[in-house]
């Protein structure tokens, strides 16, 4: 038995993430061979950005001798989980494992506040805590500004120290890059994810705060009542394309930006953690190269500003959990494990990956160098991490100042939605849809504005009949009851005239863009065009990148969710990307939820 | 068979039993004779956390049961146990710092209960105090100040660097060590940091009280950056996240020394350890838990050359046994830790817990 406890070391900063627990738990399994049935199986939960390099970390360790505890060899599974989500899971002691993925007896979050905040969550229900000795922080990654390098240099990067309130000032500058003599930049537009799905973006906005009272530590819940600060979150967040809940998103967009000739013209800054830029610069935006997948590198690299506040860490624990799932045999051998990576050899790996080794006797070397954008000697400071209820706060006040949203839901009721899903309830795919997107109606603010449209082929008998308004777009706290009602209402008709539905949702979307807010439509199908009146694909897609390539004055985004098996994810995805926007996946009805929540987190 | 062939080949299985008996017995009773072990089963050490490394050496060569516990933990557990619990801790004794043994027999005595643990003790094992500092940060502070101690990073912590000639992009004057209330190495740290600001090893809590000194300590400590979790020290995380984390961290040499050897060029270049005068050090000893059966066997092994030179592997100075890598013969030890004694290091505790809320 080893005695630790939690809190040491670590004054001021227990349960540091404590409010952002309205997290996806969007899961994705590597698939794995089944462990041999001798073998000790060591599942480990991971957040997204590092499944890759644990599972090759594990396959290693498979092979090696160390991978043997007792006499019996040891295996390690790895299964995607983002951070806020498996908190979720494990304050709930981890329940339906066939759905949300096994039992996992390592958890590695993308930083070990999240231990504190799963055991808070765990000690207010009464129960038991599961992280009663702290993670081994195998490596660490800082969040950096990304920006295309040549909008760095028009800031006097390297030589000038920048800071988020340099970037953030000149996101709310009207001049916007002409201020800086280049007005062929546009205004200056913000990448950050939504900070109650994302680690990066809860840190971006922490540091917000910051730059808004000039401090670096001790931000109180005044700080954040004053005006100025109010007024300077406020304008910040009038520069943000998007949320959303991973960075990746905006990764692949500036990619595909950059491949087009255009990468100043989506955004200027993320905020992403370093190991982003190394993969951006690298020419595999999302860190994850598909089979035949090849890296191209982008025309104009990313280079990583690290603020001249100071910055914060995500610092990858590996936490061996004191949950009742975990057998002695199984955290003896996670313990191998975290061992194991921790090695001098196993954290040069990790460097490979564009990680900081958590050994210090692994120098943090290629490919975090100069060439890659990105500065071995930085940061220079950190900001200190709110207490919890400081954070709860920024957190209440990034909710309230937040950009609005003007969304258009543009639901398909073809007769295929109403095939079955769920064969223990009856349930159709319909009948799931509209549980999950009155559901995602609680993630909007009042001040939101959202409307409801529904498309199947000749659903009206007046012009146009492939679609039909039911509920016109307005402010959510009047419309919600009327969205709520309308949603339970529907019922699956005829075909799909997909083309037609979303050129037309973009138009009227675009026809009364409002600049104050994120304008996009939420368009849910489960089919594919099945309109012999509109098959132009290539028309369609033209039509969306015209008023999107160099970002018009009137962005309008869609996002796409394909939904059971018979989705044509390819022409969604490509919608998507047309637009500047993201596809979404939900080709097991039952992930329809959780897939919801993560395209309104884009709000 | 006859019967008397039958008796006497009862007889021969009978005389082979008890040889086996004998014979297994035997080796039992040279087994009971292997360090570590006793007629009940193996020894009990509960060790400090910054003990960890010797106490897991020692079990590797033994048959001891370490438990490695915080020693704010530990303190607790030991100054509050009921007298009739004692038993019932699971230990046999206890590896930890002069002042930790004493805290926890002055708490006992003062609540007029039998003592949880005996007398410690010779020190086993000593580190001196040290203050890490990246040489870039060192040379300003050295400008700024002249001696880079604990009086100096009182005096400035928490301030831009740049008001003393730092660069902007250090941001503020962050110092670190261990939790206090946590760690033995902690408290020392704090404790090292009051004698160089009072200027005397004896401090009373009535300096403790005294508003300059609040004034100074309390800089000190609100500048130490909260928000870094995780299992490693503060040593550690200076040395992987750079001086991101702390520009100064006081630590001890058995840590810092072989952890510095051991880091990459970069990292190990651009650190000195510095070790503020007067030195101080963090002393090592054994106290037998009160009433412990295996208490006396235990000190053996551990006070022992075993446990010698687990602790020297680790680190620590041990008189006549190879030092580590990293671990230099200067400076010279004081006869003493040069600390405060341990009701002045809980009522120093108490303090700080005021300052930091």
């Amino acid at each position: 038995m080893r005695l630790r406890s939690l809190a040491h070391r670590s004054r001021g900063g227990t349960a540091a993430l404590l409010v952002a627990t309205t997290v996806l738990a969007g899961q994705a399994t590597i698939a794995l061979p089944a462990a041999a049935a001798s073998c000790v199986t060591v599942d480990i939960a991971s957040s997204p950005e590092k499944l890759v390099l644990l599972t090759d970390l594990g396959k290693r360790f498979g092979r090696s001798s160390a991978a043997e505890v007792g006499g019996r060899c040891v295996e390690v599974r790895v299964t995607k989980a983002s951070s806020g989500a498996a908190a979720t899971l494990l304050a709930a002691n981890w329940p339906k494992p066939a759905k949300n993925g096994p039992r996992p007896v390592i958890w590695s979050p993308a930083a070990s506040t999240w231990g504190a905040v799963l055991d808070q969550r765990r000690s207010e229900a009464g129960k038991s805590p599961y992280v009663t000795t702290p993670g081994t922080s195998f490596m660490l990654t800082p969040l950096v500004i990304g920006m295309p390098k040549p909008m760095a240099d028009a800031l006097g990067y390297p030589a000038t120290p920048i800071g988020f309130s340099d970037v953030l000032a000149l996101s709310q500058d009207p001049a916007g890059w002409a201020g800086k003599g280049h007005p062929e930049w546009g205004p200056f537009r913000l990448g950050k994810t939504n900070p109650n799905f994302s680690t990066s973006g809860l840190a971006q906005t922490v540091a917000q705060y910051y730059a808004a009272t000039g401090k670096t530590s001790d931000l109180t819940l005044e700080d954040l009542a004053r005006p100025e600060v109010d007024a300077f979150a406020r304008g910040v967040e009038s520069a943000v394309v998007h949320y959303g809940d991973t960075t990746l998103t905006f990764q692949n967009n500036l990619y595909r930006a950059d491949r087009r000739g255009d990468p100043n013209g989506y955004a200027s800054a993320i905020a992403v953690e370093e190991k982003s830029v190394v993969d951006y610069n690298r020419g595999n935006p999302d860190g994850i190269l598909d089979p035949g997948e090849q890296p191209r590198k982008p025309r104009i690299p990313l280079v990583a500003i690290y603020p001249k506040e100071g910055t914060l860490f995500s610092d990858n624990p590996l936490i061996v959990l004191d949950a009742p799932w975990v057998s002695s045999a199984e955290a003896t051998a996670a313990r191998a494990f975290t061992k194991f990576v921790t090695t001098a050899k196993n954290q040069r790996r990790v460097l490979e990956y564009g990680f900081r080794p958590g050994n210090p006797a692994v120098a943090v070397g290629k490919p975090i160098v100069a060439a890659n954008g990105l500065d071995p000697s930085q940061p220079q400071t950190t900001l200190e991490v709110p207490e919890p209820a400081v954070l709860a706060g920024v957190i209440d006040q990034w909710n309230q100042v937040r950009k609005k949203a003007r969304v258009l839901l543009v639901v398909d009721v073809s007769g295929s939605m109403g095939d079955e899903a769920d064969p223990k309830t009856g349930a159709t795919k319909l009948d799931l849809a509209k549980t999950a997107a009155i559901a995602a109606l609680d993630q909007f603010q009042p001040e939101d504005e959202v409307g409801l449209r529904i498309f199947s082929t000749d659903i009206s008998d007046r012009e146009p009949t492939d679609y039909r308004d039911l509920v016109p777009i307005g402010p959510i706290s009047a419309n919600k009851p009327d969205l709520q009602t309308q949603i339970e209402r529907l019922k699956p008709t005829q075909g799909t005239p997909l083309y037609t539905a979303a050129e037309d949702a973009y138009t009227f979307m675009k026809d009364g863009f409002d600049a104050t807010r994120i304008n996009a439509v939420v368009l849910l199908t489960d089919g594919r065009n099945e309109d012999a009146r509109n098959e132009d694909l290539a028309g369609l897609l033209a039509a969306l990148r015209t008023t999107t390539e160099g970002e018009s004055t009137t962005p309008v985004r869609i996002f796409t969710i394909a939904y059971g098996n018979d989705a044509d994810e390819s022409t969604l995805k490509r919608m998507a990307e047309a637009t500047n926007a993201a596809a979404y996946s939900a080709v097991d009805p039952a992930t329809i939820v959780n897939v919801f929540n993560a395209v309104v987190s884009n709000f | 068979m006859t019967v008397a062939a039958r008796r006497f080949a009862a007889l021969v299985v009978a005389i082979a039993m008890i040889g086996a008996a004998l014979g297994i017995r035997s080796v039992m009773d040279g087994d009971s004779n292997r360090s570590g072990t006793s007629s009940a089963g193996p020894l009990r050490l509960l060790c400090a956390r910054e003990l960890a490394d010797a106490c897991d050496d020692l079990a590797s060569r033994s048959d001891i049961q370490v438990t490695v516990a915080a020693e704010g933990q530990s303190v607790a557990t030991l100054s509050s146990v009921a007298d009739t619990d004692i038993d019932t801790l699971g230990y046999d004794g206890w590896l930890t710092f002069d002042h930790d043994a004493q805290i926890v027999r002055d708490a006992r005595a003062r609540a007029a209960v039998r003592p949880s643990v005996g007398r410690p003790s010779e020190s086993v094992g000593r580190s001196p105090l040290v203050l890490a500092v990246w040489n870039d940060r060192a040379t300003v502070l050295g400008a700024a100040c002249g001696d880079v101690d604990y009086r100096c990073l009182g005096d400035v912590a928490g301030t831009p660097w740049t008001t003393i000639g730092g660069d902007v992009r250090w941001g503020s004057v962050k110092p670190g060590h261990a939790d206090p209330a946590d760690d033995g190495d902690g408290l020392a740290v704090i404790g090292q940091a009051a004698t160089q600001y009072l200027g005397r090893t004896d401090p009373s809590r009535d300096d403790y009280a005294d508003d300059t000194f609040l004034e100074w300590f309390g800089r000190l400590e609100r500048a130490v950056p909260g928000g870094l979790t995780a299992a490693a020290s503060p040593f550690e995380r200076m040395l992987t996240a750079g001086p991101a984390a702390y520009d100064a961290v006081g630590t001890y040499e058995a840590e810092a020394g072989p952890l510095l050897a051991r880091a990459s060029a970069d990292r190990r270049d651009q650190v000195r350890l510095l070790y503020p005068a007067p030195v101080a050090t963090l002393d090592v000893v054994y106290a037998p838990i009160s009433g412990a059966r295996g208490a006396d066997a235990l000190r053996d092994v551990v006070t022992g050359d075993d446990g010698r030179a687990a602790l020297a592997r680790a680190g620590w100075r041990v008189p006549g046994v190879d030092a580590a890598r990293g671990i230099p013969t200067t400076p010279g030890l004081p006869n003493g830790p040069e600390l405060p004694d341990a009701g002045s290091l809980v009522a120093l505790l108490e303090t700080w817990r005021e300052i930091t809320g």
